[in-house]
């Protein structure tokens, strides 16, 4: 694809370096949008069914080998792991290592917003000649995309877009399909044009709101923050310098269940990583891994063009919604 | 390592009553002594290090019990939200 934007000449007449002739389908549209953004050519995008079998390929793809995985990464990255790799309590990674193999680390984490270096964690890892691959989804479309990686992986609804995986393949890297279907001719196989279309248009919508959005996201980010620790015995996991729309804290002495139940009750729809809302039984192993509080825990993912006076509302009830829920 | 003043057993309890009841029965014990706690709650491990971080009382040895943890703590002179609650829970 050749479609660079149309542009005016000094005679004013629009100037395009496609031919006349050739029309350029949605379909080729949303792909070229969706590589702009991920600065890479179009031969080195792929797309799969959603964003858990994007990361799971990505990685499963690289030459074999040992695996090292940041211990926040999601658990289909993980379950790859030959070794763990620990973070700090802000979610950074903590090892400065340039050993030979391959890295799966995560860019904006996507539970507790903590922002990982990772054009300078490439070149550790290159400088080791080792591989890195990257899950970028919550940063994309918000944050200046890193450029170093050598295979990214990227679920679209991290960005308001529909159920679909895509994947990143600098044409540099070794990268071999897992599955028999991922050839550069059979890129879309199984995968609706429409999805395609959909995600490039969610995030060129998502990317002009979080422009527009981000210094009040960063603004309600900050006030949460410092309500918490008016609260007191309120953890705030993640690091202050984090992504702003993604915020998750711990109360001491509070049930997650009872919180999610309190939240909603006031309109507010937040999850939770604490044991007693997972499935297993199991607390969420980013707050585990961050030495974070694991009960009374709420996550809030906050669209950037939520409504200023829901989140004042937020702010407002948090500490009665507390003091409600508190055991104490 | 010096006998625990007092030992408590929350087997069967789930997140947060298990650090909650911690909170509330450490406050039973004199400053500087040791409480252990037994869970098989697997959140334990995890809320026990946060709480101790966040309230100032001295996590000191996490070690396998039967089917689940016993914790060992010191209780140190803290301000506490269990401060001056009723014993047990």
């Amino acid at each position: 694809m050749n479609g660079k934007p149309g542009r005016f000449t000094s005679s004013g007449n629009l100037a395009t370096t496609q031919s006349l002739t050739k029309v350029t389908s949605p379909l080729e549209l949303a792909c070229q949008e969706i590589s702009t953004h991920l600065g890479i050519s179009g031969e080195e995008l792929f797309f799969v069914g959603d964003g858990p079998l994007a990361h799971t390929l990505a990685l499963a793809g690289l030459p074999a080998g040992p695996r090292k995985v940041s211990a926040i990464e999601r658990a289909e990255l993980l379950a790859q792991a030959s070794e763990t790799l620990s973070v700090s309590p802000g979610g950074h990674l903590l090892e400065s290592t340039t050993e030979a193999g391959t890295y799966s680390l995560g860019w904006v984490n996507g539970e507790i917003g903590s922002i990982q270096a990772i054009d300078s964690w490439a070149a550790r890892i290159h400088q080791g000649a080792g591989l890195l691959h990257s899950d970028l989804s919550y940063g994309l479309g918000v944050l200046p995309i890193p450029r170093e990686w050598d295979i990214a992986s990227i679920d679209a609804r991290a960005f308001g877009g529909p159920t679909l995986g895509i994947l990143a393949i600098k044409s540099r890297t070794r990268w071999s399909d897992p599955l028999p279907t991922l050839s550069p001719r059979y890129r879309q196989l199984h995968v609706d044009e429409r999805l395609i279309v959909e995600a490039a248009a969610a995030l060129g919508a998502y990317e002009s709101l979080a422009k527009k959005h981000y210094e009040r996201i960063s603004e309600f980010n900050r006030d949460l923050r410092a309500k918490c620790a008016e609260v007191a015995h309120i953890d705030v996991a993640g690091d202050p310098a984090g992504i702003p729309h993604i915020i998750t804290f711990s109360v001491l002495y509070a049930q997650g269940e009872e919180l999610v139940r309190a939240f909603a009750k006031e309109g507010f729809e937040v999850a939770s990583g604490s044991a007693c809302m997972s499935t297993n039984l199991e607390p969420s192993h980013v707050l585990v891994a961050t030495g974070r509080l694991t009960h009374g825990n709420v996550r809030l993912i906050i669209p950037y063009d939520e409504p200023a006076d829901s989140l004042a509302r937020f702010i407002e009830v948090l500490p009665r919604i507390v003091e409600g829920v508190r055991l104490t | 390592m010096s006998i625990p003043a007092l030992e408590i057993d929350t087997s069967g309890l789930r997140c947060p009553l298990p650090v909650l009841a911690l909170a509330r029965r450490i406050l039973e014990i004199p400053l500087g002594e040791t409480i252990a706690m037994i869970s098989d709650d697997p959140a334990a491990g995890p809320d026990v290090h946060a709480w101790a971080r966040m309230t100032g009382h001295t996590f000191l040895t996490e070690e396998e019990s039967g089917n689940g943890k016993r914790f060992l703590v010191r209780r140190e002179a803290i301000q506490d939200l269990t401060n001056g609650l009723p014993e047990g829970f």
